[in-house]
């Protein structure tokens, strides 16, 4: 019985042969595109460019990357009527195949989202060569390419920074194409896209800012956007907030407390006024810690803690109205999900009037009622610089 | 050749789970929107109803599969007359099968690879898993990669779980209404009527006395596996969204991404369902071969395999694109196989072989 154990032997050793990179693209044969943007040219046609590693720079030992160059990548363009003929025209000046399957983000110049966007969109769900998990970034006041050329300190890939940055003050990575398409697609919301702008560093060089979100409308086309404090508010709205720290300002004393909130949630509960009118009551709650207090209020005592959170309240309240009625009365966009509200608690009357949102969705009475309700004050109580007869208990 | 009552239990789980997961979710979202699970439960009885009546009908005969009683039934002329659809049906339903996981191959994996050697070394593995060892070698691939593909599926389900968002398969029934829910459950309740396949099965069965609960059961989680993707596939894309896709489920797992680190899984799914779909063609495979020998009188079965094996793949060829594969050939289906083939033969047959217990004593 030598045939089985030899039999054996031969499917083992054909593994060597057999296994291996698929359609025999080796791996120095690809260029990895990790980070990429379109732009609008002055004769309408699209500026592709893209981020690529250059793999013999990427070596982890600090001590060779230090050395002649200053960043491991290059950013190489292309130019075509739509994102294929770009893509196919850069690739001409490649010497490796561009993969696309470790790409992230995707940045898009503010006169290309004014222009409007749809024409770029399909390709990055259609084509299986993209992964539809990605970032699209609007670069506020500036051009894809330029973001792309941004040389970031910390990250090897400098586009990569971005998501970081995304991640670290709170939001969710890697679904703003497929938030934009699913808001898009659907009747009556508007989609939205995370916004960066450049800005200059310490040092004097140019580098990313976070700056919230870039409302479109229903023709793709940018119409504005809103800043960070606004996209949080926007996002505790959605309940998809994850933290955010804000100020209690009290006047009377000049100074202010800060907090940081977490744990948020938010019902939003639709009434019907008659003649297409629509009231909608939202009740956000959120729990917090005082991270910081500026002022000589003892919090040990609940009465001041109390009083603390009635401010955060009241502050929350004014700035989460004020973001909605900002965004009713100047872009008349949907946002905030106000369309589903209304087709979760009234389906039958959104079977109605679903096709009438645009002109009903600026005039939706909006009531807002705030709950963070503080958890911890931090590990003292009255600060510690304080004379004893400064305080107030 | 013989299987037992567990590999049934797997080749029906294999077979029902692989095809309709990533064919039938679209079509029945593009119907029924965000209420699609809701077709999909109705699916599901319709599914177990199938089944009840296909080993119900082949217990009456437990010695005989359906080319044999269909003749008992009806006598010699009728009976063969009847079988023919049944032949072509199993005839162009593997070969379309084939194609479409070619297509599927060949868009997800080989981009650059010739359709026909894709098709062509899965015939290879076909035809040596039906020539080696007939219904033993498929009862005993599927005991193997059945709970390799449950597990899979267990584990793509719960890595998706951080992107469900539950608003979106509300509200529930208001924006459908019956009439789209009943319409969206056809697609996939065609395709988990392939148990049909069991009237030609259960007479390899050892022990006939489970065939029932052990059918029912295999279809009922299989198509349960569906509802629960179906639900999943709303709550990550959204109706709207999700109905355009081809390959809804395959996008979802392309979406997956744990803490950034569990990410691009979907070459696993790909190979999952590599091999489930190659239990689904094996055994139509091994129907054909083995019922056309019945047909024909042919003592040896496996030499049907040479006959047969060329035929699949010629007609995998057929399809000149896309469309005609995933998207005509499935309306075909839904329009003749489904109400005649699964329902209305089968049920015919059932009532007049319980009527005529005569026919019975002289198999």
């Amino acid at each position: 019985m030598l045939r089985y154990p030899t039999i054996c032997l031969i499917l083992l050793l054909s593994t060597c042969l057999t296994a291996g990179c698929w359609d025999r693209k080796e791996l120095s044969d690809r260029a990895f595109d990790l980070g990429a943007g379109a732009d609008l040219s002055k004769d309408g046609t699209f500026l592709i460019s893209a981020q690529f590693i250059i793999p013999y720079k990427m070596d982890t030992s600090s001590s060779s990357s230090q050395g002649n160059s200053k960043t491991n990548y290059f950013v190489e363009t292309g130019r075509g009527k739509t994102s294929l003929i770009a893509m196919q025209n850069m690739q001409t000046k490649m010497s490796r195949t561009i993969t696309r399957g470790h790409r992230r983000n995707y940045f898009i110049g503010e006169s290309l989202a004014k222009y409007g966007i749809g024409n770029l969109l399909d390709s990055f769900s259609r084509d299986p060569g993209n992964r539809i998990r990605m970032d699209f970034w609007v670069v506020k006041e500036n051009t894809a390419l330029n973001a792309l050329k941004v040389n970031y300190p910390l990250e090897k890939i400098s586009s990569n920074a971005i998501f970081k940055i995304h991640r670290s003050i709170g939001g969710i990575v890697g679904v703003s194409f497929i938030d934009y398409v699913i808001n898009a697609s659907a009747e009556g919301s508007s989609p939205t896209l995370p916004t960066i702008e450049l800005v200059t560093n310490g040092d004097g060089e140019k580098t990313y800012k976070f700056y919230g979100r870039a409302i479109f409308n229903d023709k793709d086309k940018l119409v504005g956007y809103i800043d960070t404090a606004e996209s949080a508010y926007r996002l505790w709205i959605l309940g998809n907030l994850k933290f955010v720290s804000i100020l209690a300002e009290l006047p009377e004393k000049g100074a202010n407390v800060g907090a940081g909130l977490m744990g948020f949630n938010s019902k939003l509960h639709s009434t019907l006024l008659g003649n297409n009118k629509i009231r909608m009551d939202i009740k956000l709650t959120g729990l917090g810690r005082i991270i910081e207090n500026n002022s000589n209020l003892d919090l040990t005592n609940a009465k001041n803690l109390k009083r603390i959170e009635e401010i955060l309240n009241k502050q929350a309240n004014e700035a989460a109205l004020q973001l909605i009625t900002k965004v009713q009365k100047n872009y008349q966009t949907d946002i905030f999900g106000f369309n589903d509200a209304v087709n979760r608690d009234h389906p039958r009357l959104w079977n109605q009037i679903k096709g009438q949102w645009g002109e009903i969705f600026p005039n939706i009475e909006v009531h807002i009622q705030t709950h963070i309700s503080l958890k911890q004050i931090g590990l003292i109580g009255p600060s510690l610089h304080y004379k004893e007869s400064e305080i107030e208990k | 050749m013989k299987i037992t009552g567990y590999q049934l239990f797997w080749i029906i789980f294999t077979m029902d789970v692989s095809m309709t997961a990533l064919i039938t979710i679209a079509p029945t979202i593009a119907i029924a929107k965000q209420d699609a699970w809701l077709s999909m439960i109705l699916a599901l009885i319709l599914g177990l109803a199938i089944t009840f009546v296909s080993v119900k009908l082949s217990l009456l005969y437990p010695e005989q599969t359906l080319i044999e009683y269909a003749q008992t039934i009806l006598g010699k002329w009728l009976g063969r007359i009847i079988l023919i659809p049944y032949f072509l049906l199993w005839l162009s339903v593997t070969g379309i099968i084939l194609r479409e996981y070619a297509d599927f191959v060949h868009l997800a994996l080989f981009n650059a690879t010739p359709l026909w050697i894709i098709i062509l070394l899965m015939v290879i593995a076909m035809v040596y898993v039906v020539y080696s060892g007939g219904l033993d070698s498929i009862g005993r691939c599927s005991e193997i990669i059945g709970p390799f593909s449950a597990l899979g599926i267990g584990m793509i389900i719960l890595m998706s779980f951080q992107d469900w968002d539950f608003h979106r398969i509300f509200p529930v029934y208001a924006n459908t209404g019956l009439f789209k829910i009943a319409k969206g459950s056809f697609p996939c309740a065609s395709f988990l009527g392939e148990s049909i396949m069991l009237t030609m099965l259960i007479p390899f069965l050892i022990n006939r006395k489970g065939a029932l609960r052990i059918s029912l059961l295999s279809v009922g989680i299989a198509s349960l596996t569906i509802v629960i993707n179906t639900l999943i596939v709303i709550m990550v894309f959204g109706p709207n969204i999700s109905a355009r896709f081809i390959y809804p489920v395959f996008s979802e797992v392309t979406n997956i991404s744990v803490m950034s680190f569990i990410q691009n899984v979907d070459v696993l799914a790909v190979v999952l369902w590599i091999s489930n779909i190659f239990i689904k063609l094996t055994l139509y495979f091994f129907i054909t071969s083995y019922g056309s020998a019945q047909y024909l009188h042919i003592r040896k079965w496996k030499q049907m395999v040479w006959y047969i094996a060329p035929i699949v793949f010629i007609i995998a060829l057929i399809p000149k694109n896309m469309d005609i594969s995933q998207v005509e050939y499935p309306k075909l289906w839904l329009k003749f196989v489904f109400p005649y083939l699964m329902l209305v033969i089968p049920l015919f047959l059932w009532m007049i072989g319980y009527l005529r217990p005569s026919t019975r004593k002289a198999a």
